[in-house]
C-alpha cells in the first residue's frame, strides 16, 4: 500500500525542518520569495511505501502567487492521502487562516502544532484537546527543531486516511446560507469531496476556481455573491476572510490561555495602533516626510550644500583651477571645457550631495526601524481604491533611491496587470537623481521650503493613483489587485553600521554618476553651447548650436510657462538621459563657474529666468512637475523594457508618462496663473480641455470591471 | 610652455573622459546598473 502525505503550512513555520526529520533528508529545501518553487518528495523514515511531499510555504489557497498555485493544484488535483498542516504555534491566528482552507478541501488532515517549546517559554498554554475538537481533526504538539512529538505525529498521520476527512469550519448562519446555495449550484461540476472548498472560493470570486464551472453556473454564483455583498454591505472576499478570522478568534479564545503575552501589548503594538490608524496613518506619514525634507533640504543638509557651493567650489576649486589654467597659458578652449563645462556642470550637481546624504540617512533609518513597512500597510487602503495594492508601494519605496531597482522590484507583485501598472508608474516618485532638481527649484524660487519637496512626493503618489485608475481601463491592464500580505516586523533601533553603509553606497553611486555620465553630458552640452554649426567658437551663447536646437523646440513648452527660455528646453531634453543632467546643464548654461557679478549667484540667475514674483515661482513649479513625472532616465527606460517585455509597450508607457507630465504641468501653470492674477492666455483653453480629458479618463466606466473581478473570462486572458 | 601645458592638460582630460565613457559603457552592458546596489540587496534578501 502506498500513501502520500503532503506537508503544508505558512513560510518559515518549521516545515523544511519537519520534512528533513520525517524523511531523514539533509538536502537543502529552499523557499525563496519571488522564485517559482516546486514540491519536494522523500520517503517517510521507518515506513514502507509512504511518501512525504513538501509543498511550498503559503499563506492561503488563493492563486495570488506561483507558490500558492503549486500547493493548491497539488491538494486539489493530486489529492494526497493525508495532509500534515504545520502550524506555527507562536503565530496561531495567521497560520489557522490557511488551516481553515485546507480543512475545506476535504482531505484527512493532522495539525502539527509546531514550535510548541517556544510558545511555552513565552508563558502561553494551548489546550490541544480543545483545539482538536474545534478544528475537527487531530492536533499533535511538535518541535521539529528538537524532534519532539514526531512519533505521535507519524502515528496520527498513518491513521488519518482510514479515519477520513474531518468536519469543516462553520461560519455565521448568514454566510452558511450563501455557501449552501452555491454548493447546490456547483454540485456535479466539481469533485464531491471539495464542494465546500469550491463554494467558499466562488463566493470569494476566486477567478481560478471559477474556471472549473461553465459560464452560466458562474453567472448564477455571481448573483449569490452579489446578494451576499448587499446583505453584509461589504466586498465578498472581505466577508469570507472576516468570517474565517471570526471563526479563528473563537477557537483561540477557547483553546489558548495567555499568561502575559497577548494580555500585554508590546511596544510595537502600541506604536502600530497609532501609525497604522485609519485616520492618523496618512497625516503621520505626511508629517514624517515633511520633517525629513525639512531637515535635509531646508536646514542641516543645506548647511553642507552651502559650504560645498560657496566655499569648496565658489572660493576654492573653481578660482583655483581657473587661476592655474590661466597662469600656465592653457588654451582657452580647453580652459572653457574644464571650468565652464566639466567643473561647472559637475559642481552644480555635487553641490546637492550634502542634502542628499542627510536625506539618505533619514530614509534608511525609516526603512531599518520598520516604519516604512507600516507605510506600505497604510497605503494599501488608499492604493486598493485605485486598482493597486500596498505591494505596489514597495517598488515605489525602493524607487525613492533609484527608479531602476524600483522598477525591478515590481517582479514581487503577483498580478501581471498590477505589476505592469506599477512598473509604468514607479518612476513618478522622486528618485535621488531628481532631488537636485527639487532642491534647485526650492532653493532658487521657494526660499528652500521643505513644502516643495513634500508636495512633489505627494504629487508623484497622486499621479500613481490616477494612473492606477486610468490604466486599468486599458485592455491589457485589467485585473483585480492581489491582496497584500506582509508581516510587520517589530520596531527596532536601526544599526549604525547598516545606516552608514547604506548611505555611503547611495552617496557613492551619486558621486560615481556625477563623475562619469554627468561629466560627459556636461562636456557635450558645453561644446554645443560654445560653438556654432561651422565649429567656430562663439562669444554669445545665443549664436551657438545648442541655442538653435533649443529655439527650434522651445515652443512645445510655451503653454507650460517656461518655454520662452530655450535653456529650460535643453535642460529637460538632457534630463531624459539622466535627471541630474538638468542641474548639470543649468550649471553650464547659467554660469555656475563664473564669478558672481553684482551679487548674482547661480540660483539667482535660475530664478530670474523663470520670471519675477509668484508667476515665476509657478513657472518653476511647472518645470519641476514636468521633469519629475515625464519619462525617466535611459537606464530606467531600459529596466521598464525588461519588465514590460517589448519596446512597443515601453514606447507606449514612455508616451503616457510624457503626456501625463505635460497635462499636469499645463494645468498647474495655466490655472495657477489665473488664480495668481496672471491674466487670460489662449493656452488656458488647452489646459481646460486637458483637465476635462483627465477627469473623463478618471470617471469613465471601467469596461473590464467584470473581467477584473474574475466573473467573466476571455480567451485572450488564458 | 603654453603648448606643453595645453597638451598635458588636454591629455589628462581626454583620459578622464575616456575612462568616464568606458565606465558608462560598462554599466550599460551590465544592464544599466546605476551602481546603488539596491538590486543586489534585494537579491540577498
Amino acid at each position: 500500500m502506498s500513501i502520500r502525505i503532503a506537508l503544508a503550512g505558512n513560510p518559515n513555520c518549521g516545515k523544511t525542518t519537519m520534512f528533513n526529520r520525517l524523511t531523514g533528508s539533509s538536502q537543502r529545501v529552499g523557499n525563496w520569495p519571488g522564485v517559482t518553487i516546486d514540491r519536494k518528495e522523500g520517503r517517510l523514515k521507518g515506513q514502507e511505501g509512504v511518501t512525504v511531499v513538501d509543498l511550498p510555504g503559503i499563506y492561503s489557497l488563493s492563486p495570488y502567487s506561483p507558490e500558492e498555485v503549486v500547493s493548491r493544484d497539488f491538494l486539489l488535483n493530486d489529492r494526497p492521502d493525508a495532509v500534515v498542516n504545520i502550524v506555527d504555534a507562536t503565530n496561531l491566528e495567521r497560520n489557522l487562516y490557511l488551516t481553515t482552507q485546507i480543512l475545506e478541501v476535504g482531505i484527512p488532515t493532522v495539525i502539527a502544532l509546531n514550535m510548541i517549546d517556544v510558545i511555552r517559554k513565552e508563558g502561553v498554554e494551548i489546550d490541544k484537546a480543545e483545539l482538536s475538537k474545534r478544528l475537527g481533526c487531530p492536533v499533535v504538539e511538535t518541535s521539529a527543531l528538537k524532534g519532539d512529538g514526531l512519533e505521535e505525529l507519524i502515528k496520527e498521520v498513518m491513521a488519518a486516511p482510514a479515519r477520513g476527512a474531518g468536519s469543516y469550519p462553520r461560519y455565521s448562519d448568514g454566510l452558511e446560507a450563501h455557501i449552501s446555495k452555491v454548493s447546490e449550484l456547483i454540485k456535479g461540476h466539481v469533485p464531491d469531496e471539495s464542494v465546500r472548498w469550491y463554494a467558499t472560493k466562488f463566493l470569494e470570486r476566486d477567478s481560478m476556481a471559477l474556471e472549473a464551472v461553465p459560464a452560466e453556473v458562474a453567472e448564477e454564483v455571481e448573483k449569490v455573491a452579489a446578494a451576499m455583498e448587499k446583505e453584509f454591505d461589504d466586498e465578498a472576499d472581505s466577508i469570507v476572510a472576516g468570517a474565517r478570522y471570526d471563526h479563528i478568534g473563537g477557537i483561540i479564545s477557547a483553546a489558548v490561555k495567555r499568561d502575559d503575552r497577548r494580555g500585554k501589548e508590546t511596544t510595537s503594538d502600541k506604536i502600530d495602533k497609532i501609525v497604522t490608524n485609519r485616520w492618523l496613518g496618512l497625516p503621520i506619514f505626511a508629517a514624517v516626510m515633511f520633517t525629513i525634507y525639512y531637515i535635509s533640504i531646508t536646514t542641516i543638509g543645506t548647511l553642507g550644500s552651502d559650504w560645498v557651493n560657496d566655499t569648496l567650489f565658489g572660493e576654492t576649486l573653481i578660482p583655483g583651477v581657473d587661476e592655474w589654467l590661466s597662469s600656465n597659458d592653457v588654451n582657452g578652449v580647453l580652459s572653457g571645457l574644464i571650468v565652464e563645462g566639466i567643473v561647472a556642470g559637475v559642481g552644480a550637481v555635487i553641490g546637492f550631495l550634502p542634502q542628499m546624504l542627510v536625506l539618505f540617512i533619514l530614509l534608511v533609518i525609516l526603512e531599518e526601524c520598520g516604519y516604512m513597512a507600516r507605510v506600505a500597510f497604510v497605503m494599501d487602503r488608499v492604493f486598493r481604491r485605485f486598482g493597486l495594492s500596498g505591494k505596489s508601494f514597495i517598488p515605489i519605496l525602493v524607487g525613492t533611491g533609484c527608479g531602476v531597482p524600483g522598477i525591478m522590484a515590481t517582479r514581487a507583485i503577483e498580478g501581471k496587470k498590477e505589476r505592469r501598472i506599477t512598473a509604468m508608474t514607479t518612476t513618478f516618485i522622486p528618485c535621488s537623481a531628481k532631488l537636485p532638481i527639487i532642491a534647485m527649484i526650492a532653493g532658487a524660487l521657494f526660499f528652500q521650503s521643505a513644502w516643495v519637496a513634500l508636495s512633489t512626493y505627494f504629487l508623484g503618489i497622486l499621479c500613481i493613483l490616477m494612473s492606477g485608475v486610468i490604466l486599468k481601463k486599458w485592455h491589457s491592464m485589467t485585473g483585480a489587485p492581489a491582496p497584500f500580505i506582509m508581516e510587520l516586523p517589530p520596531y527596532h533601533a536601526p544599526g549604525l553600521f547598516t545606516v552608514i553603509r547604506s548611505t555611503l553606497e547611495r552617496g557613492w553611486a551619486f558621486c560615481k554618476k556625477a563623475g562619469t555620465f554627468i561629466m560627459l553630458a556636461c562636456a557635450i552640452v558645453w561644446f554645443l553651447s560654445a560653438f556654432d554649426w561651422g565649429l567656430n567658437m562663439v562669444d554669445d551663447i545665443q549664436n551657438s548650436m545648442l541655442s538653435d536646437i533649443g529655439m527650434s523646440l522651445k515652443w512645445v513648452f510655451v503653454p507650460l510657462g517656461w518655454g520662452d527660455d530655450w535653456e529650460f528646453t535643453i535642460g529637460t531634453i538632457t534630463g531624459l538621459v539622466a535627471k541630474e543632467n538638468v542641474v548639470g546643464t543649468f550649471g553650464v548654461l547659467f554660469g555656475y563657474a563664473e564669478p558672481s557679478e553684482v551679487g548674482e549667484e547661480f540660483w539667482d540667475i535660475v530664478a530670474a529666468r523663470f520670471g519675477p514674483g509668484s508667476l515665476g515661482q509657478l513657472a518653476g513649479y511647472s518645470f519641476l512637475a514636468f521633469n519629475l513625472i515625464c519619462a525617466p532616465c535611459f537606464a530606467a527606460i531600459g529596466a521598464l523594457r525588461g519588465e514590460l517585455g517589448s519596446w512597443k509597450d515601453t514606447g507606449k508607457a514612455v508616451l503616457y508618462q510624457c503626456a501625463l507630465a505635460y497635462v499636469i504641468a499645463l494645468i498647474i501653470f495655466q490655472f495657477g496663473s489665473i488664480l495668481l492674477g496672471g491674466g487670460f492666455q489662449i493656452w488656458l483653453l488647452l489646459a481646460a480641455a486637458a483637465l476635462v480629458g483627465l477627469v473623463y479618463l478618471l470617471a469613465a466606466k471601467d469596461p473590464f470591471k467584470a473581467i477584473g473581478r474574475g466573473l467573466l473570462r476571455r480567451p485572450a486572458d488564458e | 610652455m603654453s603648448n606643453v601645458a595645453t597638451i598635458a592638460v588636454g591629455l589628462v582630460i581626454v583620459v578622464i573622459l575616456v575612462v568616464a565613457a568606458y565606465s558608462v559603457y560598462r554599466d550599460h552592458k551590465s544592464g544599466g546598473c546605476p551602481g546603488c546596489n539596491e538590486c543586489c540587496k534585494n537579491d540577498k534578501k
